[in-house]
Protein backbone atom coordinates (compact mmCIF):
# COMPACT_ATOMS: atom_id res chain seq x y z
CA UNK A 1 0.00 0.00 0.00
CA UNK A 2 1.68 3.15 -1.07
CA UNK A 3 -0.64 5.87 -2.23
CA UNK A 4 -1.81 8.76 -0.15
CA UNK A 5 -5.41 7.92 -0.98
CA UNK A 6 -4.99 4.38 0.31
CA UNK A 7 -3.40 5.64 3.50
CA UNK A 8 -6.17 8.18 4.04
CA UNK A 9 -8.78 5.47 3.53
CA UNK A 10 -7.15 3.38 6.25
CA UNK A 11 -6.93 6.39 8.52
CA UNK A 12 -10.39 7.87 8.09
CA UNK A 13 -12.35 5.46 10.34
CA UNK A 14 -10.02 6.26 13.22
CA UNK A 15 -9.68 10.01 12.90
CA UNK A 16 -12.46 10.86 15.35
CA UNK A 17 -11.11 8.44 17.93
CA UNK A 18 -7.59 9.81 17.53
CA UNK A 19 -8.81 13.37 17.96
CA UNK A 20 -11.01 12.47 20.94
CA UNK A 21 -8.12 10.79 22.70
CA UNK A 22 -5.72 13.61 21.86
CA UNK A 23 -8.25 16.13 23.15
CA UNK A 24 -8.67 14.45 26.52
CA UNK A 25 -4.93 13.99 26.85
CA UNK A 26 -4.00 17.58 26.01
CA UNK A 27 -7.19 19.31 27.23
CA UNK A 28 -6.74 21.83 24.44
CA UNK A 29 -8.32 21.78 20.99
CA UNK A 30 -5.41 23.37 19.15
CA UNK A 31 -2.93 21.07 20.87
CA UNK A 32 -5.09 18.07 20.06
CA UNK A 33 -5.15 18.99 16.38
CA UNK A 34 -1.39 19.45 16.36
CA UNK A 35 -0.93 16.11 18.04
CA UNK A 36 -3.17 14.34 15.54
CA UNK A 37 -1.30 16.00 12.69
CA UNK A 38 2.00 14.90 14.20
CA UNK A 39 0.71 11.34 14.49
CA UNK A 40 -0.61 11.20 10.95
CA UNK A 41 2.64 12.49 9.51
CA UNK A 42 4.71 10.04 11.54
CA UNK A 43 2.45 7.23 10.40
CA UNK A 44 2.83 8.30 6.79
CA UNK A 45 6.63 8.43 7.11
CA UNK A 46 6.72 5.01 8.71
CA UNK A 47 4.09 3.35 6.57
CA UNK A 48 6.63 0.85 5.31
CA UNK A 49 6.72 -0.56 8.83
CA UNK A 50 3.03 -1.30 8.85
CA UNK A 51 2.07 -4.76 7.63
CA UNK A 52 -1.08 -4.57 5.54
CA UNK A 53 -3.74 -6.82 6.99
CA UNK A 54 -2.63 -6.31 10.57
CA UNK A 55 -4.38 -4.00 13.00
CA UNK A 56 -4.11 -0.47 11.78
CA UNK A 57 -5.91 0.97 14.80
CA UNK A 58 -3.43 -0.53 17.27
CA UNK A 59 -0.56 0.68 15.12
CA UNK A 60 -1.75 4.26 14.79
CA UNK A 61 -2.66 4.50 18.45
CA UNK A 62 0.82 3.27 19.37
CA UNK A 63 2.17 6.16 17.35
CA UNK A 64 -0.20 8.50 19.19
CA UNK A 65 1.03 7.18 22.55
CA UNK A 66 4.66 7.69 21.62
CA UNK A 67 4.02 11.09 20.07
CA UNK A 68 2.21 12.23 23.19
CA UNK A 69 4.99 11.02 25.47
CA UNK A 70 7.63 12.58 23.26
CA UNK A 71 5.93 15.94 23.24
CA UNK A 72 4.43 16.19 26.70
CA UNK A 73 6.45 13.95 28.94
CA UNK A 74 9.88 14.92 27.73
CA UNK A 75 10.59 16.68 30.97
CA UNK A 76 9.16 14.01 33.22
CA UNK A 77 11.69 12.04 35.14
CA UNK A 78 10.42 8.76 33.76
CA UNK A 79 12.30 7.54 30.66
CA UNK A 80 10.82 8.62 27.41
CA UNK A 81 9.64 5.23 26.26
CA UNK A 82 7.43 2.59 27.74
CA UNK A 83 8.38 2.98 31.35
CA UNK A 84 5.29 4.48 32.88
CA UNK A 85 5.30 4.50 36.65
CA UNK A 86 3.62 1.47 38.14
CA UNK A 87 0.30 1.89 39.87
CA UNK A 88 0.37 1.17 43.58
CA UNK A 89 -2.36 -1.28 44.51
CA UNK A 90 -5.29 0.89 45.59
CA UNK A 91 -6.71 0.26 49.06
CA UNK A 92 -10.28 -0.86 48.62
CA UNK A 93 -12.42 1.90 50.09
CA UNK A 94 -16.07 1.82 50.73
CA UNK A 95 -16.95 5.24 49.36
CA UNK A 96 -20.60 5.35 48.36
CA UNK A 97 -20.80 4.86 44.64
CA UNK A 98 -23.04 6.88 42.37
CA UNK A 99 -26.32 5.14 41.76
CA UNK A 100 -28.10 5.12 38.43
CA UNK A 101 -30.49 7.76 39.76
CA UNK A 102 -27.60 9.98 40.82
CA UNK A 103 -26.19 9.80 37.31
CA UNK A 104 -29.57 10.67 35.87
CA UNK A 105 -29.88 13.66 38.18
CA UNK A 106 -26.45 14.89 37.11
CA UNK A 107 -27.67 14.75 33.53
CA UNK A 108 -25.68 16.99 31.22
CA UNK A 109 -23.29 17.95 33.99
CA UNK A 110 -21.64 14.54 33.81
CA UNK A 111 -19.70 15.57 30.74
CA UNK A 112 -18.20 18.74 32.16
CA UNK A 113 -17.44 17.32 35.56
CA UNK A 114 -15.95 14.23 33.96
CA UNK A 115 -13.67 16.38 31.80
CA UNK A 116 -12.42 18.19 34.89
CA UNK A 117 -12.09 14.97 36.85
CA UNK A 118 -10.12 13.38 34.02
CA UNK A 119 -7.48 16.08 34.25
CA UNK A 120 -6.86 14.94 37.80
CA UNK A 121 -6.05 11.47 36.58
CA UNK A 122 -2.32 11.10 35.78
CA UNK A 123 -1.72 10.89 32.00
CA UNK A 124 -0.51 7.28 32.02
CA UNK A 125 -3.72 6.19 33.71
CA UNK A 126 -5.92 8.55 31.77
CA UNK A 127 -4.83 7.22 28.40
CA UNK A 128 -5.75 3.69 29.36
CA UNK A 129 -9.11 4.84 30.68
CA UNK A 130 -9.83 6.65 27.42
CA UNK A 131 -8.93 3.66 25.29
CA UNK A 132 -11.00 1.27 27.42
CA UNK A 133 -14.09 3.33 28.20
CA UNK A 134 -14.47 5.75 25.31
CA UNK A 135 -12.95 3.66 22.54
CA UNK A 136 -13.95 0.29 24.03
CA UNK A 137 -10.68 -1.39 23.21
CA UNK A 138 -9.85 -4.75 24.75
CA UNK A 139 -7.23 -4.97 27.50
CA UNK A 140 -5.07 -6.94 25.10
CA UNK A 141 -5.17 -4.24 22.45
CA UNK A 142 -4.48 -1.52 25.02
CA UNK A 143 -1.56 -3.53 26.38
CA UNK A 144 -0.15 -3.78 22.88
CA UNK A 145 -0.62 -0.08 22.19
CA UNK A 146 0.87 1.21 25.42
CA UNK A 147 3.49 -1.52 25.67
CA UNK A 148 2.63 -2.78 29.14
CA UNK A 149 1.34 -6.11 30.45
CA UNK A 150 -2.41 -6.76 30.59
CA UNK A 151 -2.25 -6.88 34.39
CA UNK A 152 -0.90 -3.34 34.41
CA UNK A 153 -3.71 -2.24 32.10
CA UNK A 154 -6.19 -3.59 34.61
CA UNK A 155 -4.62 -1.98 37.64
CA UNK A 156 -4.28 1.41 35.93
CA UNK A 157 -7.84 1.23 34.71
CA UNK A 158 -8.99 0.44 38.21
CA UNK A 159 -7.10 3.44 39.57
CA UNK A 160 -8.34 5.81 36.87
CA UNK A 161 -11.94 4.76 37.39
CA UNK A 162 -11.62 5.09 41.14
CA UNK A 163 -10.29 8.64 40.86
CA UNK A 164 -13.05 9.49 38.42
CA UNK A 165 -15.80 7.98 40.55
CA UNK A 166 -14.55 9.72 43.68
CA UNK A 167 -14.31 13.07 41.90
CA UNK A 168 -17.75 12.75 40.37
CA UNK A 169 -19.28 11.64 43.67
CA UNK A 170 -17.65 14.59 45.45
CA UNK A 171 -18.95 16.95 42.79
CA UNK A 172 -22.43 15.47 43.02
CA UNK A 173 -22.43 15.72 46.81
CA UNK A 174 -21.24 19.33 46.84
CA UNK A 175 -23.76 20.27 44.21
CA UNK A 176 -26.53 18.73 46.25
CA UNK A 177 -27.40 16.33 43.48
CA UNK A 178 -27.31 13.16 45.47
CA UNK A 179 -30.51 11.65 46.66
CA UNK A 180 -30.75 11.51 50.43
CA UNK A 181 -29.47 8.16 51.59
CA UNK A 182 -31.43 6.47 54.34
CA UNK A 183 -29.28 5.45 57.27
CA UNK A 184 -30.61 2.11 58.39
CA UNK B 1 -19.66 -15.69 44.34
CA UNK B 2 -19.27 -13.33 47.29
CA UNK B 3 -19.74 -9.56 47.16
CA UNK B 4 -16.07 -8.66 47.29
CA UNK B 5 -15.36 -11.03 44.41
CA UNK B 6 -18.22 -9.59 42.41
CA UNK B 7 -17.00 -6.05 43.05
CA UNK B 8 -13.55 -6.95 41.77
CA UNK B 9 -14.99 -8.65 38.71
CA UNK B 10 -17.50 -5.93 37.90
CA UNK B 11 -15.11 -3.83 35.82
CA UNK B 12 -13.91 -6.84 33.87
CA UNK B 13 -17.49 -7.98 33.44
CA UNK B 14 -18.53 -4.64 32.00
CA UNK B 15 -15.39 -4.46 29.84
CA UNK B 16 -16.30 -7.82 28.35
CA UNK B 17 -13.09 -9.39 29.57
CA UNK B 18 -14.55 -12.34 31.47
CA UNK B 19 -15.08 -15.82 30.15
CA UNK B 20 -18.60 -17.15 29.69
CA UNK B 21 -18.66 -19.16 32.95
CA UNK B 22 -17.24 -16.19 34.83
CA UNK B 23 -19.91 -13.94 33.32
CA UNK B 24 -22.57 -16.37 34.51
CA UNK B 25 -21.23 -16.25 38.05
CA UNK B 26 -21.35 -12.46 38.10
CA UNK B 27 -24.86 -12.37 36.66
CA UNK B 28 -26.06 -14.89 39.21
CA UNK B 29 -24.67 -12.77 42.02
CA UNK B 30 -26.22 -9.60 40.63
CA UNK B 31 -29.58 -11.35 40.52
CA UNK B 32 -29.32 -12.23 44.18
CA UNK B 33 -27.58 -9.22 45.68
CA UNK B 34 -29.35 -5.86 45.74
CA UNK B 35 -26.38 -3.66 46.76
CA UNK B 36 -24.14 -5.12 44.06
CA UNK B 37 -26.90 -4.79 41.50
CA UNK B 38 -27.25 -1.14 42.47
CA UNK B 39 -23.52 -0.58 42.08
CA UNK B 40 -23.70 -2.29 38.70
CA UNK B 41 -26.60 -0.12 37.53
CA UNK B 42 -24.79 3.01 38.68
CA UNK B 43 -21.62 2.06 36.84
CA UNK B 44 -23.56 1.18 33.75
CA UNK B 45 -25.32 4.55 33.81
CA UNK B 46 -22.04 6.37 34.33
CA UNK B 47 -20.36 4.58 31.46
CA UNK B 48 -23.28 5.36 29.19
CA UNK B 49 -23.18 9.02 30.19
CA UNK B 50 -19.43 9.24 29.58
CA UNK B 51 -19.74 7.59 26.20
CA UNK B 52 -22.59 9.91 25.32
CA UNK B 53 -20.83 13.10 26.41
CA UNK B 54 -17.15 12.46 25.85
CA UNK B 55 -17.16 9.50 23.52
CA UNK B 56 -19.17 11.13 20.79
CA UNK B 57 -16.77 14.00 20.10
CA UNK B 58 -15.77 14.13 16.47
CA UNK B 59 -12.73 15.57 14.79
CA UNK B 60 -13.27 19.23 13.91
CA UNK B 61 -14.41 20.16 10.43
CA UNK B 62 -11.47 20.84 8.18
CA UNK B 63 -8.99 18.66 10.04
CA UNK B 64 -9.26 15.97 7.42
CA UNK B 65 -8.54 18.44 4.61
CA UNK B 66 -5.65 19.98 6.53
CA UNK B 67 -4.15 16.54 7.00
CA UNK B 68 -4.53 15.73 3.31
CA UNK B 69 -2.71 18.89 2.42
CA UNK B 70 0.04 18.16 4.89
CA UNK B 71 0.48 14.66 3.48
CA UNK B 72 0.72 16.01 -0.07
CA UNK B 73 3.81 17.90 0.96
CA UNK B 74 2.41 21.31 1.76
CA UNK B 75 4.40 23.31 4.26
CA UNK B 76 3.33 22.41 7.75
CA UNK B 77 3.53 25.07 10.39
CA UNK B 78 2.60 24.09 13.91
CA UNK B 79 -0.15 26.15 15.48
CA UNK B 80 1.71 26.43 18.72
CA UNK B 81 5.31 26.13 19.81
CA UNK B 82 6.96 22.75 19.59
CA UNK B 83 9.46 23.35 22.32
CA UNK B 84 12.93 22.46 21.25
CA UNK B 85 11.88 21.26 17.77
CA UNK B 86 12.24 23.65 14.88
CA UNK B 87 9.28 24.05 12.50
CA UNK B 88 9.01 20.86 10.45
CA UNK B 89 9.42 21.19 6.69
CA UNK B 90 8.21 18.47 4.40
CA UNK B 91 9.72 18.34 0.97
CA UNK B 92 7.43 17.35 -1.85
CA UNK B 93 8.10 13.84 -3.06
CA UNK B 94 10.74 13.15 -0.44
CA UNK B 95 9.35 11.99 2.83
CA UNK B 96 12.13 13.02 5.11
CA UNK B 97 12.24 15.02 8.27
CA UNK B 98 15.25 16.84 9.62
CA UNK B 99 14.95 17.29 13.33
CA UNK B 100 17.62 19.23 15.14
CA UNK B 101 17.76 19.01 18.88
CA UNK B 102 20.55 21.41 19.82
CA UNK B 103 19.93 20.78 23.47
CA UNK B 104 20.87 17.10 23.09
CA UNK B 105 24.21 15.52 23.78
CA UNK B 106 26.63 15.20 20.87
CA UNK B 107 27.07 11.67 19.51
CA UNK B 108 30.80 12.14 19.49
CA UNK B 109 30.87 12.91 23.19
CA UNK B 110 28.73 9.92 24.02
CA UNK B 111 30.84 7.70 21.77
CA UNK B 112 34.01 8.73 23.58
CA UNK B 113 32.48 7.89 26.93
CA UNK B 114 31.05 4.61 25.72
CA UNK B 115 34.37 3.44 24.30
CA UNK B 116 36.21 4.44 27.44
CA UNK B 117 33.78 2.50 29.57
CA UNK B 118 33.99 -0.51 27.26
CA UNK B 119 37.77 -0.60 27.57
CA UNK B 120 37.49 -0.37 31.29
CA UNK B 121 34.71 -2.89 31.78
CA UNK B 122 35.75 -5.06 34.62
CA UNK B 123 32.50 -6.60 35.61
CA UNK B 124 32.61 -9.36 38.11
CA UNK B 125 30.70 -12.38 36.96
CA UNK B 126 27.77 -13.61 38.99
CA UNK B 127 26.98 -12.20 42.37
CA UNK B 128 23.65 -12.11 44.14
CA UNK B 129 20.44 -11.25 42.28
CA UNK B 130 20.24 -7.85 43.88
CA UNK B 131 23.70 -6.53 43.17
CA UNK B 132 25.04 -8.52 40.24
CA UNK B 133 26.85 -6.48 37.64
CA UNK B 134 26.99 -9.08 34.95
CA UNK B 135 24.53 -11.35 33.23
CA UNK B 136 26.61 -13.28 30.77
CA UNK B 137 26.92 -16.70 29.25
CA UNK B 138 29.74 -17.51 31.65
CA UNK B 139 27.94 -16.89 34.88
CA UNK B 140 24.23 -17.29 34.10
CA UNK B 141 22.55 -20.50 32.98
CA UNK B 142 19.82 -18.67 31.02
CA UNK B 143 21.41 -15.35 30.18
CA UNK B 144 18.82 -14.03 27.74
CA UNK B 145 15.78 -14.09 30.04
CA UNK B 146 18.00 -13.01 32.91
CA UNK B 147 18.95 -9.93 30.89
CA UNK B 148 15.42 -8.52 30.99
CA UNK B 149 15.25 -9.07 34.72
CA UNK B 150 18.63 -7.45 35.15
CA UNK B 151 17.59 -4.30 33.33
CA UNK B 152 14.18 -4.16 34.98
CA UNK B 153 15.82 -4.24 38.36
CA UNK B 154 17.75 -1.17 37.35
CA UNK B 155 14.48 0.56 36.60
CA UNK B 156 14.77 0.32 32.84
CA UNK B 157 12.02 -1.21 30.76
CA UNK B 158 12.90 0.73 27.65
CA UNK B 159 15.86 -1.28 26.43
CA UNK B 160 15.82 -3.16 23.15
CA UNK B 161 17.60 -6.21 21.87
CA UNK B 162 18.72 -7.03 18.34
CA UNK B 163 19.41 -10.61 17.39
CA UNK B 164 22.76 -10.11 15.71
CA UNK B 165 22.96 -13.81 15.12
CA UNK B 166 20.11 -13.48 12.64
CA UNK B 167 21.29 -10.16 11.27
CA UNK B 168 24.98 -10.85 10.66
CA UNK B 169 25.50 -14.52 11.26
CA UNK B 170 28.26 -15.95 13.41
CA UNK B 171 27.44 -13.86 16.46
CA UNK B 172 26.04 -15.13 19.72
CA UNK B 173 24.66 -13.26 22.69
CA UNK B 174 27.41 -13.05 25.27
CA UNK B 175 26.13 -10.93 28.10
CA UNK B 176 24.71 -7.70 29.41
CA UNK B 177 25.92 -4.86 31.58
CA UNK B 178 24.59 -1.52 32.73
CA UNK B 179 26.24 1.69 33.69
CA UNK B 180 25.06 5.05 34.81
CA UNK B 181 25.17 7.90 32.31
CA UNK B 182 23.97 11.37 33.30
CA UNK B 183 22.03 9.88 36.15
CA UNK B 184 20.32 7.15 34.18
CA UNK B 185 21.22 3.52 33.66
CA UNK B 186 22.19 2.66 30.10
CA UNK B 187 21.68 -1.03 29.46
CA UNK B 188 24.07 -2.80 27.08
CA UNK B 189 23.90 -6.22 25.54
CA UNK B 190 26.96 -7.73 23.91
CA UNK B 191 27.33 -10.22 21.09
CA UNK B 192 30.53 -12.07 20.28
CA UNK B 193 31.49 -14.12 17.26
CA UNK B 194 33.78 -17.16 17.13
CA UNK B 195 36.72 -14.93 16.32
CA UNK B 196 36.17 -12.96 19.50
CA UNK B 197 34.90 -9.85 17.77
CA UNK B 198 32.27 -8.03 19.82
CA UNK B 199 29.35 -5.78 19.11
CA UNK B 200 27.69 -4.03 22.02
CA UNK B 201 24.32 -2.38 21.80
CA UNK B 202 22.21 -0.06 23.93
CA UNK B 203 19.12 2.05 23.50
CA UNK B 204 19.51 5.68 24.45
CA UNK B 205 16.22 7.26 25.35
CA UNK B 206 17.29 10.88 25.53
CA UNK B 207 17.64 12.70 22.20
CA UNK B 208 21.08 13.34 20.77
CA UNK B 209 22.11 16.39 18.78
CA UNK B 210 21.96 14.72 15.42
CA UNK B 211 19.82 14.34 12.34
CA UNK B 212 17.36 11.53 11.85
CA UNK B 213 19.81 9.33 9.96
CA UNK B 214 22.55 6.93 11.08
CA UNK B 215 25.94 8.33 12.05
CA UNK B 216 29.17 6.37 12.35
CA UNK B 217 31.81 7.78 14.67
CA UNK B 218 35.37 6.60 15.25
CA UNK B 219 36.63 6.82 18.80
CA UNK B 220 39.49 5.19 20.64
CA UNK B 221 40.02 2.62 17.92
CA UNK B 222 36.41 1.48 17.89
CA UNK B 223 33.47 2.34 15.69
CA UNK B 224 30.29 3.64 17.24
CA UNK B 225 27.13 3.65 15.16
CA UNK B 226 24.11 5.74 16.11
CA UNK B 227 20.80 4.72 14.55
CA UNK B 228 17.87 7.04 15.34
CA UNK B 229 14.65 5.13 15.91
CA UNK B 230 11.86 6.64 13.84
CA UNK B 231 9.37 4.40 15.56
CA UNK B 232 10.50 5.51 19.03
CA UNK B 233 10.66 9.29 18.97
CA UNK B 234 13.77 10.72 20.59
CA UNK B 235 15.42 7.32 21.01
CA UNK B 236 18.64 6.15 19.37
CA UNK B 237 20.17 2.70 19.10
CA UNK B 238 23.91 2.75 19.74
CA UNK B 239 26.28 0.01 18.55
CA UNK B 240 29.93 -0.28 19.53
CA UNK B 241 32.13 -2.36 17.22
CA UNK B 242 35.69 -3.39 17.95
CA UNK B 243 36.19 -4.28 14.27
CA UNK B 244 35.81 -1.59 11.60
CA UNK B 245 34.88 -3.97 8.78
CA UNK B 246 32.10 -5.46 10.90
CA UNK B 247 30.79 -1.96 11.51
CA UNK B 248 30.61 -1.41 7.76
CA UNK B 249 29.00 -4.78 7.14
CA UNK B 250 26.39 -4.13 9.80
CA UNK B 251 25.61 -0.71 8.46
CA UNK B 252 25.05 -2.14 4.98
CA UNK B 253 22.86 -4.84 6.46
CA UNK B 254 20.51 -2.47 8.26
CA UNK B 255 20.48 -0.12 5.31
CA UNK B 256 18.27 -2.59 3.46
Amino acid sequence: MSTQAEFEALLRPHLDALYRTALRMTANEAAAEDLVQDVVLRAWRNLHRFEPGTHFRAWIFTILTNAYINEYRRDARAPILTDFTEAEPAAPEEAPALSAEDVERLGDRVGDSAKRALQKVPPEFRLIFLLATLEEMSYKEIAEIVGIPVGTVMSRLFRARKILRDELAAYAREGGFLKERNES
Amino acid sequence: MKCHEAKRSLDLFMDGELSVPENMKVLEHLNLCRPCASTFEGDKALRAALKRDLGSVRAPAGLSERLSRALSGGRVLPRRGWGSLAAAVFMVGLIAVLVFTPAGESPRAFAAEAVERHQGLGYVCGGSEADRQCVCVNCTPEPLPAMKEFFARRGRKDFCFHDLEKLLGGYRYAGAAAWSHRGREVCWSTHRDNRGRTISHALLSSPLAMELKPVLVESGGRRVLFVPREDLPGATCVFVFDDASEADRFRKEIGR
